[in-house]
């Protein structure tokens, strides 16, 4: 064999075992009956017992803060126990305006715990709207939601039982986005969401490391404040902050249930999704780039983490290989053997569009949703070119990252997913 | 599962886990004796266990899937586990027989596959003693262990599909096992294709057997770890560019000129046997003639189990009865059947059998008749293995690894080879100390690859040497004359025969002398050079050193091309039995009567001729003609006005000379002619010719004359008449003994350089040998000049001295000659190669001239001139 050719070999195998890693991962959740037992919401909902701070940062949502605000008032759970909270920089003119808007318009109805806070210092990001609400509130259970989210009325509930049940004090609840049609990209995106909250999340937890999710996450205040909030300077702070709350030793409890979700929307176009993952990326990298996680007690988790924050290098890679590979074996001359190991890692691709698929019939089915005809080839024929736009979004956060670019990129938000289906199966 | 039995079980939760094992280890042990005893030697080796060794080989130490070019007949994940296998015990040589290392890989496989039949049993029935009535029906079954023992495909795959069933039925609601439980069922079909009959079995499985919170994906992973473990298979022939091609032809017929995958595919499907209720299919007589009269237990509890099972079944029963249903299918489906068809069906059979066991026992409501089932179970598998004690005692394979030996001790490492595949590994690869033949060829190879009987062996069947035939080797040949194997097979002559009961082995000399015969000239020589010549001296073992001795050894010094030898023989020989008229004494023994020998000196002379005309050395040629014009003087005898030939300085007296035919030399009188003008060597040609027509034929004294030669005969140098057995003579004259025959080799030498007539009529003049090798297969050392026989004895020389006389007379005889009396006795020693016990030289000298004039490389002309 040449060199290239042992080249080839060892990438090969290396990705095969990325993507293995990946697909086992995927399938977490189904893998054995108690796992999805463990994963589930409580049945029957404890008396009302916690108070809620409802954290909102939002930065140019003035189409859709309102919705928002109305829609957590709307949750099953006593009112006084919840104070509500919509965090703006001082420049956002037309948020501030429309809050203002809203909260005017609910005092008539009875409802004082919406406050509007707004900060003008550096820097103008997430996280430092999220530690400046944090601190000028004072319920038990802080929680985020984003503008575009759409949260189910029970959540609450659902928190309150479980930290009650359980004792735990971090609480992550399903995401879900739920517009799989809108775009060719969408449904591989929304099953992202579907797999990474239904399976790889409790696999994380399992092991004990967990990169927590930017929304629907749920810490006492006491957890907050021993771990100090979240960092300002990082641009995937949920990430951050769950590797902080792992090294820590405290146990974080995933809630999924279909039922449940809370529900976003995809990115509408394809700039808006590089962006947003480019912002992941980098963020992820930013984290490794700390080297924090280092603290960890085992190395399983150690390995764990190292791997899970080094992803974007590997999805450059993937999607670097797939063309690669076919030149290689298509226009050079190859010894069988080493064809035939170098097509391994387009099984496991294939695989996970089975997976992909498979799970696409139960997301499906779980929100009463109709499946477009033909889907089944949608979704194949826009598989590899997904692969092709995370792999764009991580190179360019490869980039970004290493030319220490760290401004934040925002995503825009349609409410394309406001006004779907109602109910899910439990 | 039944609940009833659980109840029995769930007070002693612990002691039912115990027992269970101490069952399943008492099962393994009994599996694993019942099956290895005596597992090396019965059944034979069949052919298609060295195709797969020979396979595995090539994987292993070539570096390719099929040591001929891959046609797709099987996919290779079984062959690749016999290469696996090999590299892992060590190599190929770590058992006598490579088929061996395969074997014992079965053994493991089958102990493997009976601990998980064990284990589904249990899990479906929750009873110990069904696991083991089930088990003990399959190990003590004498179809399993035959067919079990053999190095076959189907073996390999039994283990992968009870593998996927336990994995499937044991899955618990785990979505990995099905997984699994997928891919091994594909590594079962990547062993053999028939595997993807059970394929219907399965999807009942995956239908009911998996656990509803993860109905979806764990089907999907099934059909997935399925499909992708069999497309590589695909994928393989496709990077090759293998899979398709447009003529759908049977790659094996030679038409089409690429091996495709779907060709084979089709060539394979459309193999028939009959429909199986016709008495006459393949699948009634195996049926009936086999595998009912070996075991009809297994197969009529197991039948009706299975029905039984189809019927009562839950789920898990009745996946198990669809199984057995779908190996009946795969068999009993008009299809080509061979013996070891019924390898599939046997473990389901014992499955069946135990669940249905079970169950009768629950609706019985007498847990106690389990127990007597085991008993049952042990009482019919010795009552079968009784009838057929052979499985145990008797030594088959001794046969097959006694040809091996003798070939690896007498045939040349050149030789091209046709055999069964059963011995192939084991002669391409000799391990320590033995040959390597790598001029071993599989028969269905040479007679069906273009690349073996057209692009190697050139269509000619004379380019093949031997032929090693195990049973039924020699009806496959008869099916079609056409074929490049039954050409050489039938111009072949047996030289050895090994057998044991009804099997026998044979090991054949094809009639023409080829690469083997040439090696055995060129290693001969080697080996006589090497053992016996001494700085120029030919010793012998015993004795003292003949002028014969040094003279042949000077001519086979210059017929292999070996200058360095020829030069210290010649020096040898010049110094020390050369006498001052430049004559070579007799022998160098001290006190003897120095003597000359003319057929020595002759041979010397020529020697040194051939020698100028081989190395371009003049002064070679110079003592040739001063040893031409000595023998002239000394050996050449006027009478009359003809010059006659006598034996040696001492053959001549006042009254007589002494002629002895052995020592004439026509085939060197032509060069003497040349190159010594002075003396009429044309005359000795003539005179002795008729000479020799004359003393053949006459009846010198006796009742007859059965043409043969005398040994020495005397000429009367008064008028010239014959004097027979004259009292100077060493020997009785008119005896045709190894000496007289001699000069048949002298004569036939004249003929192949000369194309003398004269030298063809003395040679078919009489029948009387070709007669006596016909009626007798032998020749007598010694014969009257009558024709009676002198002794019993054979004799080498005899033989090699009379080997060129056929070659001219009657070519088929002088094969089956040269295959049975020469090729026979040329054997491979630690000190070299030689013939017979090698001690006696003259043996040694005479059966090299023989093979050297056989093999054509005794020539008087070089490229070089």
């Amino acid at each position: 064999m040449s060199g290239f050719e042992i080249v080839l070999v060892i990438i090969s195998l290396l990705l095969l075992l990325q993507v293995s890693h990946s697909s086992y991962l995927m399938l977490y959740t189904w893998s054995e009956a108690k796992r999805r037992e463990q994963a589930r919401a409580p049945q029957t909902f404890a008396p009302a017992q916690k108070s809620f701070t409802v954290l909102l940062p939002a930065r140019n949502e003035e189409e859709v803060i309102q919705h928002t605000i109305e829609g957590v008032l709307e949750a099953n759970y006593p009112l006084e126990l919840m104070e509500v909270v919509v965090i703006c920089r001082i420049d956002d003119k037309g948020t501030i305006e429309k809050v203002q808007e809203k909260i005017a318009e609910l005092a008539p109805r009875g409802i004082q715990n919406v406050r509007l806070i707004v900060f003008q210092d550096t820097p103008i990001n997430k996280p430092h709207g999220l530690n400046i609400g944090y601190k000028y509130t004072q319920n038990d259970v802080i929680t985020i939601f984003d503008s575009e989210d759409q949260i189910h009325p029970d959540v609450f509930n659902v928190v309150n039982t479980v930290m009650i049940n359980e004792g735990v004090k971090v609480v992550q609840s399903g995401v879900q986005l739920m517009n799989f049609d809108s775009n060719w990209f969408s449904a591989l995106n929304v099953l992202e969401y579907f797999f990474w909250f239904k399976s790889r999340l409790h696999y994380h937890s399992d092991v004990g490391i967990i990169p927590l999710g930017g929304n629907t996450i749920f810490f006492t205040r006491e957890i907050l404040n021993i771990i100090g909030g979240w960092d300002e300077h990082c641009l995937t702070e949920d990430a951050d902050i769950g590797i902080r709350l792992s090294i820590m030793g405290e146990r974080i409890r995933v809630v999924y249930e279909d039922a449940y979700v809370t529900k976003e929307e995809t990115p509408p176009s394809i700039g808006q999704f590089i962006k947003q993952r480019t912002r992941w990326n980098q963020g992820f990298l930013q984290v490794l780039g700390q080297g924090v996680y280092w603290q960890l007690p085992k190395l399983g988790q150690r390995l764990l983490a190292f791997y899970t924050l080094s992803s974007p290098i590997l999805q450059s890679l993937n999607a670097l290989y797939v063309p690669l590979a076919l030149y290689t074996m298509f226009f050079t001359e190859m010894p069988p053997l080493v064809a035939m190991i170098l097509w391994l890692p387009a099984y496991m691709l294939i695989g996970q569009y089975v997976i992909n698929w498979v799970g696409l019939c139960d997301f499906v089915e779980a929100h009463n949703l109709k499946m477009p005809r033909l889907m089944w080839l949608r979704l194949l024929v826009s598989f590899y070119p997904f692969q092709v736009l995370l792999g764009i979004s991580a190179l360019r956060a490869v980039f970004r990252h290493l030319k220490k670019n760290n401004t934040w990129e925002k995503t825009k938000h349609v409410n394309a997913h406001r006004g779907s289906a109602t109910g899910a199966k439990a | 599962m039944s609940t009833t039995l659980t109840s029995t079980f769930v007070g002693d939760q612990r002691v039912s886990v115990v027992w269970s094992n101490i069952a399943l280890v008492a099962l393994a042990i009994a599996t694993l004796i019942v099956h290895s005893y005596n597992m090396f030697g019965f059944p034979l080796y069949l052919g298609d266990e060295g195709i797969y060794m020979s396979q595995a080989y090539a994987i292993a130490k070539m570096g390719q899937l099929t040591p001929y070019a891959y046609w797709y007949d099987h996919a290779p994940a079984g062959w690749i586990l016999l290469a696996a296998w090999s590299m892992i015990t060590g190599g190929f040589h770590t058992f006598e027989i490579a088929i061996d290392g395969g074997r014992s890989l079965m053994l493991l496989l089958h102990v493997i596959s009976n601990v998980l039949l064990f284990r589904v049993v249990l899990r479906l029935t929750n009873n110990p003693f069904a696991a083991i009535t089930a088990g003990l029906l399959y190990a003590l079954s004498p179809l399993v262990i035959i067919y079990g023992r053999m190095v076959l495909l189907d073996n390999i795959m039994v283990f992968w599909a009870l593998l996927a069933t336990m994995l499937m039925l044991q899955n618990d609601g785990r979505l990995w096992p099905v997984f699994y439980s997928g891919v091994c069922l594909g590594l079962a079909v990547l062993t053999k294709e028939s595997a993807i009959l059970l394929f219907p079995a399965f999807f009942y499985a995956v239908w009911t057997q998996v656990a509803q919170h993860h109905l979806r994906f764990a089907r999907a992973a099934w059909i997935f770890g399925t499909l992708a473990t069999i497309s590589l298979y695909f994928l393989y022939a496709t990077l090759r560019k293998e899979l398709l091609d447009l003529s759908f032809s049977s790659p094996l017929s030679g038409d089409s000129e690429s091996v495709t995958l779907l060709g084979a595919m089709f060539w394979q499907m459309s193999r028939t046997g009959g429909a199986p209720w016709e008495p006459s299919s393949d699948f009634y007589q195996a049926l009936t003639t086999n595998w009912l009269i070996r075991d009809p237990w297994l197969l009529g509890i197991g039948v009706t189990a299975t029905l039984w099972n189809l019927i009562r079944g839950d789920h898990g029963r009745r996946f198990v009865a669809l199984l057995s249903v779908c190996a009946i299918l795969g068999v009993a489906r008009g299809t080509e059947v061979l013996d070891f068809y019924i390898i599939p069906l046997l473990p389901f059979m014992a499955l069946n059998a135990g669940l249905a066991l079970a169950d009768l026992v629950t609706l019985a409501r007498a847990p106690a008749l389990m127990p007597a089932f085991v008993v049952a179970a042990i009482a019919i598998g010795w009552f079968n293995l009784d009838g057929q004690r052979e499985i145990f005692t008797l030594n088959l394979t001794t046969t097959q690894r006694q040809a091996l030996a003798w070939v690896q001790d007498h045939v040349p490492a050149d030789a091209q080879i046709v055999v069964d595949d059963d011995l192939w590994v084991n002669l391409r690869d000799g391990g320590p100390g033995k040959p390597d033949f790598l001029g071993t060829h599989s028969h269905w190879k040479v007679a069906n690859d273009p690349a073996v009987y057209e692009d190697l062996f050139k269509e000619d069947w004379r380019n093949i040497d031997y032929l090693i035939m195990t049973p039924g080797l020699e009806q496959i040949f008869e099916q079609d004359e056409g074929k490049l194997t039954y050409e050489a097979y039938s111009r072949s002559t047996p030289i050895n025969s090994f057998s044991v009961g009804d099997a026998a082995i044979e090991i054949r000399k094809v009639n023409h002398s080829g690469i083997a015969v040439n090696e055995i000239v060129r290693s001969s020589y080697a080996s006589f050079r090497d053992r016996f010549i001494q700085d120029g001296q030919v010793r012998p073992v015993e004795g003292y050193t003949t002028a014969q001795d040094q003279a042949t050894a000077m001519l086979m010094a210059v017929w292999m091309d070996d200058r360095d030898t020829f030069d210290d023989v010649w020096t040898w020989t010049r110094l020390n039995l050369q006498n001052d008229t430049r004559l070579l004494y007799h022998t160098n023994e001290p006190g003897v009567q120095a003597r000359s020998a003319t057929d020595a000196d002759t041979d010397a002379a020529l020697a040194l001729l051939l020698a100028e005309r081989r190395w371009n050395d003049a002064s070679y040629g110079r003592a040739g003609v001063e040893m031409v014009q000595k023998i002239w003087e000394q050996s050449v005898v006027e009478i009359n006005g003809a010059f006659y030939l006598a034996a040696g300085d001492w053959a001549v007296s006042d009254e007589q000379v002494i002629f002895a035919p052995a020592t004439f030399a026509p085939y060197a009188y032509h060069f003497f002619a040349e190159v010594d003008p002075e003396h009429d060597w044309q005359n000795v040609l003539d005179t002795n010719y008729q000479l020799l027509a004359d003393v053949t034929t006459d009846l010198l004294g006796e009742r007859r004359s059965a043409g043969l030669p005398p040994a020495y005969v005397g000429i009367n140098r008064a008028d010239g008449a014959l004097m027979p057995n004259p009292p100077a003579a060493p020997t009785h004259g008119n005896t045709f003994d190894e000496t007289a025959a001699q000069v048949y080799w002298r004569v036939a030498l004249d003929e192949q350089w000369h194309e003398e007539g004269r030298a063809t009529s003395f040679l078919t003049a009489s029948r009387f040998l070709r007669n006596e090798w016909e009626d007798k297969d032998e020749l007598a050392a010694g014969y009257a000049h009558t024709g009676t026989p002198e002794t019993k004895t054979e004799s080498l020389v005899l033989y090699s001295a009379i080997l060129p006389k056929f070659l001219v007379e009657e070519p088929q005889i002088a094969h089956e000659l040269y295959a049975t009396k020469l090729a026979a006795a040329f054997t491979r020693t630690a000190s070299g190669n030689q013939w017979g016990s090698g001690t006696n030289i003259a043996e040694q000298r005479w059966a090299w001239l023989a093979t050297g004039f056989y093999n054509g490389t005794l020539t008087y002309e070089w490229d070089n001139q």
